[in-house]
């Protein structure tokens, strides 16, 4: 008999089972299912040619224990499984600590409006990233879920605490009243993107991806789904992307955090710009891929 | 109420409506037993409210628990100082403390 016939058949994607080595390393476990869904996320990046847009992207998925160590363990952590790697080998558990009871696999992970947050150790400026092209983009994932009154929250953030860098997707209400999604990747001003969600304080916010992309200096787009939200082709302001670690859940400024985002999250990511028509790639392969985790 | 009076294991939901407040020399405290017995990717960070005191929100007792993140520096505190020193109030009283976020344009 040939030995090739004892060999069981590879069909996880390299970069799905390196995320589960990289897990056991750290303590954590991931199913087979699980594995599969991940492996089919990595096929359907690499089929849309976009598996170089991402720095750095998180699914939040593996098993639960208490130290969240397969949650925290990013999937990538570069434009490609052998090049250069950024940021942390995991999300560092910050602030008030993520509990185990804060996550389920087929629900993601929750957040608090006061004090959780993770510590990606990802620094865009570092990485490369600019505002100019290729540009960069952000986005986090998320069910449906109702923002609560006089709530500026971060989901996502990069910034430096001294100058007006904003490289962020900012969820607020208000007393105005009003309730919409913000974000600018790079300076503030005229080239802001917002997307009004409603005229109250406080309103339901739809859930999927939201995806904020700047793939030129005149080019600013916000995305929920494939669908496009908010554009902006004004020229922003050449600042250098931001030196600070870029967080999840709330805005860190290098010494304090504000604007934590309590809701439930079920993936992020970061890297280069994306077009529409990348998004809407990006789009399917992650819905596709939370369908799978069981994330309704 | 303090520290003191709270027995562990606690509830999950009591600990998500309860905050605990202590001075900034009890945090540096707690800091120091976190870099000789904590996991560096599990780093408490309290936030610092307007009075200057520190705050968790209480479900970061879970992480006491054996098996916990924090297990083993809990074990390694001394608790007849460390339990009277940590204030334990309803959350809504600590949020009342946060320092404002900013809002921008």
């Amino acid at each position: 008999m040939s030995p090739r016939l004892l060999r069981p058949i590879q069909n996880t994607h390299p970069e799905a089972a390196d995320w589960a080595n990289r897990v056991r390393t750290n303590g954590g476990s991931v199913s087979g299912s699980t594995l599969v869904a991940v492996s089919k996320f990595c096929r359907a990046i690499d089929a849309a040619g976009i598996r170089d847009r991402f720095y750095r992207l998180n699914l939040f998925c593996g098993a639960s224990d208490a130290s969240l160590n397969a949650v925290r363990t990013p999937l990538y952590r570069g434009q490609s499984r052998t090049g250069t790697q950024y940021g942390g080998t995991t999300d560092t558990n910050t602030g008030n600590l993520f509990q185990q009871a804060d996550y389920a696999e087929n629900n993601g992970l929750l957040g608090n409006t006061t004090t959780k947050w993770l510590n990606t150790g990802f620094n865009m400026n570092t990485a490369g990233l600019t505002v100019g092209s290729p540009g960069v983009h952000m986005s986090v994932v998320f069910p449906a879920y109702t923002h609560g009154a006089n709530q500026n929250t971060f989901p996502i953030s990069a910034t430096n605490a001294a100058v007006n860098e904003r490289f962020w997707l900012n969820f607020r209400s208000n007393t105005v009243p009003n309730t919409d999604v913000q974000s600018v990747l790079g300076s503030g001003g005229s080239s802001l993107v917002t997307k009004t969600i409603a005229a109250t304080n406080g309103a339901a916010i739809p859930g999927g991806l939201w995806i904020v992309s700047r793939t030129t200096a005149t080019d600013l787009k916000l995305y929920n789904g494939a669908t496009e939200q908010a554009s902006n082709g004004n020229s922003v302001a050449f600042f250098s992307t931001p030196n600070n670690d870029m967080s999840i859940f709330t805005r860190w400024t290098g010494s304090t955090t504000f604007g934590h985002w309590g809701y439930r999250m079920r993936g992020y990511s970061v890297g280069l710009g994306m077009t529409a028509q990348q998004v809407s790639d990006f789009n399917n392969a992650m819905t596709t891929v939370q369908t799978a985790l069981g994330r309704t | 109420m303090t520290l003191e009076d709270v027995t562990l294991p606690i509830e999950v939901e009591w600990g998500r409506q309860h905050a605990l407040l202590f001075s900034a020399a009890i945090a540096g405290r707690l800091a120091e037993l976190h870099a000789e017995y904590g996991k560096p990717d599990c780093t408490p960070m309290a936030r610092v409210l307007v009075d200057g005191r520190r705050m968790f929100t209480a479900d970061i007792l879970l992480a006491v628990e054996p098996g916990g993140p924090l297990h083993a520096m809990w074990e390694a505190a001394d608790k007849t100082i460390l339990l009277p020193a940590v204030e334990v109030v309803p959350l809504a009283d600590a949020v009342a403390l946060l320092p404002p976020d900013p809002m921008f344009d």
